[in-house]
């Protein structure tokens, strides 16, 4: 990436995690990118967050696009299966696709968290993706756990109530703070409007691998009570 | 929703453990480098072979802005998986299966892709099976009972074998039903008695069970040499077992020999892409590409195209690997080769850039796959991002003009000729250059790219003005509202009085005009556009032109509202506490960061939409120049200016409230967060010191228990 770095200096988060040691859970990791090297991460790394395919809307149909992981067997670290959305919508093949999928890794005898939705409602939205949600929660079985990305958007401007009406219907909010392979522009100003906030959903933050954050910002984040922990995204190994 | 298509086009060959087919899904969030609509070094390299794609006659793009991304060119899926369901149901009727129920509640499994070698459990398989089954006129009930067999154990996979019962068959069915055990056994990962069942029937069974079993001998060695592979690793000896690989590409051999136009011949050839990548044979693979490309035109479905580039960019990856294994595929070798040449990063590591001499080596390549233009043009580019040799590169194309409906390589061409024209600094023929293109070429996205490179060029020579006029030829908002950041005041308050552009170019223009007019501490300059405009006229995202309309600050160090700030400090410059407020705002507002190109931008669509820059088309960058002229202030300047300029009106108050803030601009990790200005840490101490002294009664002071 070519953006310029901001002048303050940052630390930065390498996929040794020690830095949020004092934090209350422990650091979970996002796998998106094939090209990760999943055995860099930590022995006592949390959830592994693994994308396993898209819903994509061509033409005016959608599609499911498979993308990312086969099951692992016996995964040392529960699993959270991941699924981007391109409309807001959950047909039911896609619901076939994802009982499929969660029946393919337990066959692996991988402990399995849930599922994570993410999808790029636009801050005017929430009120309707919370309906959706509230349908995809329906037909979950009672044993899995739903997590859903949100947009640092979301956390300065979305509008209380819809933010907090997702308790009860999520188990958590991953709030992505990056963009590219970087932090996501003005995240300070982000953190700062985050943490200033009453929200009441469990969330955690979304990091970059190697992103170079405002450590005062992320301490202050880190303060909130609904604050639940770190989820790092790996990077694909910088071959070039 | 549809099933994707690639299970008609190869139905059998994405069938082992790592489903070759899959992208990173993460365009932008993985870094994808934004599009220009020509083939360049900075483009992502899967937008490079878009545009080689399109001139094949594989997709059709149809962008409305620039940067464009290579996937959207995708059209309907392709229906034919409904159909094979429907299809599944009658014949399943047909041979006497009873309770349709069951059967869509089996389909439904199906309705769903599976892992690796699961795949291939599809509805196209059983609908395979179950033809064959009609076809072979068993007696009495067979039939009936091998289609509900087959029907018992799809999509279950790991579990096929769970519930699995001999059949009570006729001998002529039988063969039939070890056929259905073996394929059981294969997919719950029972390879070797899979395998055994195989090898038995391949040699002495009814045509179709032979044929499908010699080919299932391929699949199941594939899966074999696989055991020890899972997602943690890349492949390599130690968890590949290459005897089993080797077994693999001979059952494959055997099979292609015996049934070369066989019903699994095209997936024997797909699965010798997985063979190659998993022995690491990169030669090998990237002749499997080109291969593979060599059968694409016209009527290739979109997921075969996206799976085809999802692939290449990860198994071959022409971006990040050395070009040496990819020449057996010309074209991955040209994405390789312009990624090599683009400009390198400091402390990355990169690849060597492709030389004369190495294309020179490899034009018989090209020549042999009929991509003569394709070499040429690597050659020209050459001359253009490598030698940076202009005048070579326009006497080269001295002879060429546009058409109306270009190549993309031939586009590509014209366009390094116009870039060597702006290079050379002749923008008066550069401008022609692009108003000829504008006046040519009927593609949207070579429309597009010609309006932005015409826009450059009129920066380059100071005629921005040129861009916004009533009948530019560049119209297109996007790149009007871009060039916003680069205007100068006058023709930023030309805009204002216009009723034809967009609100939101005229917003933009108007919250620069303040915003700037306010960093550069020309407050009489933003009172008089705020005079003259009220922010009500005006609407951008978010909460962007929210300052222009701040109430300020009613608690504790209270400050006015900004416009009457902006008063008050034309009025009294010299007050300690309009500068202290005028701190306030600027950090309040975050003004004290470089502001963006587009202020209201969302930064999610960040990447997306940023435009290249001279730098990016290999031009000597324009050297960064202030439209407002001056300096920008940041807070930091405000608080020092009250700590330490003589003659300030100022109270006791209004100077620790300074220190207080100035010292907690470093909270709490030293880094200055309001401004870009070194401090040193003596200075930041001293200042704590003169707080807790001889302010110490202050609230400023009493607060401040620490300094950073």
């Amino acid at each position: 990436m070519r953006r310029r770095l901001r002048a303050w200096a940052a630390i930065v988060l390498a996929g040794c995690a020690s830095w949020f040691g004092s934090a209350r859970a422990a650091v979970d990791y996002w796998a998106w990118h094939p090209n990760v090297h999943l055995a860099r991460i930590l022995d006592d790394a949390g959830r592994l967050y693994l994308f396993e395919g898209e819903l994509l809307v061509r033409g005016g149909d959608t599609l499911f696009q498979r993308r990312g992981f086969p099951p692992p067997t016996a995964s040392p670290h529960p699993v959270v299966l991941v699924y981007r959305l391109e409309a807001m919508e959950w047909p039911e093949p896609l619901q076939r696709q994802v009982e499929r999928d969660l029946a393919a890794f337990e066959a692996k005898r991988n402990q399995v968290w849930g599922i994570q939705i993410d999808f790029d409602a636009r801050t005017r939205n929430l009120d309707r993706y919370g309906e959706l949600l509230g349908q995809v929660r329906a037909r979950l079985p009672a044993r899995y756990r739903l997590s859903v990305t949100g947009l640092m958007d979301w956390a300065s401007q979305g509008k209380l109530e819809d933010l907090n009406a997702l308790q009860g219907v999520v188990d958590e909010i991953v709030f992505q703070a990056y963009q590219g392979k970087g932090p996501i522009k003005d995240h300070r100003r982000y953190f700062e409007r985050l943490f200033a906030r009453g929200l009441s959903v469990p969330f955690k933050l979304g990091l970059v691998e190697h992103g170079q954050y405002d450590p005062d910002a992320l301490a202050a984040v880190r303060k909130h009570p609904a604050y639940r922990g770190t989820v790092i995204f790996l990077l694909p190994d910088a071959k070039r | 929703m549809k099933l994707s298509a690639k299970f008609l086009i190869f139905p059998l060959s994405f069938a082992s453990a790592v489903a070759l087919a899959s992208g990173d899904g993460c365009d932008f969030w993985c870094g994808e480098f934004p599009n220009a609509y020509f083939l360049a070094p900075d483009n992502d390299s899967r937008g490079n072979l878009g545009l080689l794609l399109e001139d094949q006659g594989v997709v059709h793009y149809r962008p409305k802005a620039m940067p464009f991304h290579y996937g959207e060119f995708m059209e309907p899926a392709n229906p034919a998986a409904a159909e094979s369901e429907n299809t599944v149901t009658s014949l399943a009727a047909d041979l006497g299966v009873v309770g349709g129920d069951s059967v869509a509640s089996d389909l439904q499994r199906l309705a769903a892709s599976g892992y690796g070698r699961c795949l291939t459990d599809n509805v196209q398989a059983v609908e395979a099976f179950l033809k064959e089954l009609k076809n072979a006129t068993l007696p009495g009930q067979d039939g009936m009972l091998l289609a509900q067999e087959r029907l018992r154990f799809a999509g279950l996979c790991e579990k096929a074998m769970e519930g699995h019962q001999p059949l009570p068959v006729s001998e002529a069915a039988k063969p039939y039903a070890h056929y259905l055990e073996a394929a059981a056994n294969f997919y719950a990962g029972r390879y070797e008695p899979a395998l055994a069942q195989f090898k038995a029937l391949a040699t002495d069974a009814p045509d179709w069970v032979r044929e499908a079993s010699l080919y299932m001998l391929g699949r199941v060695a594939l899966n074999q040499a696989q055991i020890r592979f899972d997602m943690w690793s890349e492949p390599s000896a130690e968890n590949i077992d290459k005897a089993f690989l080797d077994q693999a590409a001979s059952a494959f051999g055997d099979y292609l020999k015996t049934y070369p136009k066989g019903r699994y011949a095209e997936s024997a050839k797909g699965l010798f892409r997985k063979i190659h990548w998993l022995a690491a044979d990169n030669a090998a693979l990237a002749a499997d590409y080109q291969a593979w490309l060599a059968t694409m035109g016209n009527g290739t479905t979109s997921e075969t195209v996206l799976d085809f580039i999802d692939e290449t960019e990860r198994k071959a990856d022409p971006a990040g690997n050395i070009v040496d294994a990819l020449w057996p595929s010309p074209v991955l070798a040209s994405l390789g080769t312009l990624a090599s040449w683009r400009p390198q990063n400091e402390g990355e590591p990169s690849v060597p850039p492709v030389d004369v001499e190495m294309l020179a080596a490899h034009r018989g390549d090209f020549a042999n796959a009929g991509l003569e233009p394709l070499w040429s043009y690597l050659a020209l580019a050459h001359a253009f991002w490598m030698e940076k040799n202009y005048p070579e590169l326009i006497r080269q194309t001295a002879s060429e003009r546009i058409a109306a409906k270009p190549s993309n390589l031939a586009y590509s061409r014209w366009v390094l000729r116009g870039l060597s024209l702006m290079a050379l600094r002749q923008f008066p023929e550069a401008e022609s250059h692009w108003l000829e293109t504008l006046k040519t070429v009927e593609h949207p996205g070579q429309k597009i790219q010609a309006q932005w490179l015409l826009a450059l060029t009129w920066n380059e020579t100071g005629r921005l003005d040129s861009v916004y006029a009533k009948d530019s030829p560049v119209a297109l908002p996007e790149v009007q509202d871009y060039f916003i950041h680069k205007a100068k005041p006058p023709l930023l308050e030309s805009l204002l009085k216009r009723d034809d552009l967009p609100p939101r170019t005229k917003s933009l223009a108007y919250f620069r005009l303040v915003s700037q007019w306010v960093r550069h501490r020309d407050f009489a300059a933003a009172e008089l556009i705020l005079a003259a405009y009220p922010p009500t006229e005006f609407a951008l995202a978010g909460d962007t032109l929210a300052p222009l309309s701040s109430e300020g600050e009613k608690e504790g160090y209270t400050c006015p509202a900004f416009r009457e700030l902006l008063a008050a400090l034309q009025k009294t410059p010299d007050s300690g506490r309009w500068l202290n407020c005028m701190g306030d705002f600027l950090r309040t507002w975050n003004w004290n960061a470089p502001a963006p190109v587009i202020a209201d931008a969302d930064p999610v669509d960040f990447d997306l939409h940023r435009w290249h820059e001279p730098g990016d088309y290999g031009l000597p960058a324009t050297p960064a120049e202030d439209a407002f002229g001056g300096k920008t202030y940041t807070s930091m300047d405000y608080y020092r200016e009250t700590i330490e300029r003589r003659g300030l009106a100022r109270t006791d108050d209004d100077l620790a409230y300074a220190l207080h803030r100035a010292t907690t601009c470093f909270a709490s990790s030293g880094n200055n967060h309001c401004g870009d200005q070194d401090i040193p840490k003596a200075q930041r101490a001293a200042w704590f010191k003169r707080l807790k002294t001889q302010y110490k009664n202050s609230p400023w002071a009493t607060g401040q228990k620490y300094y950073w």
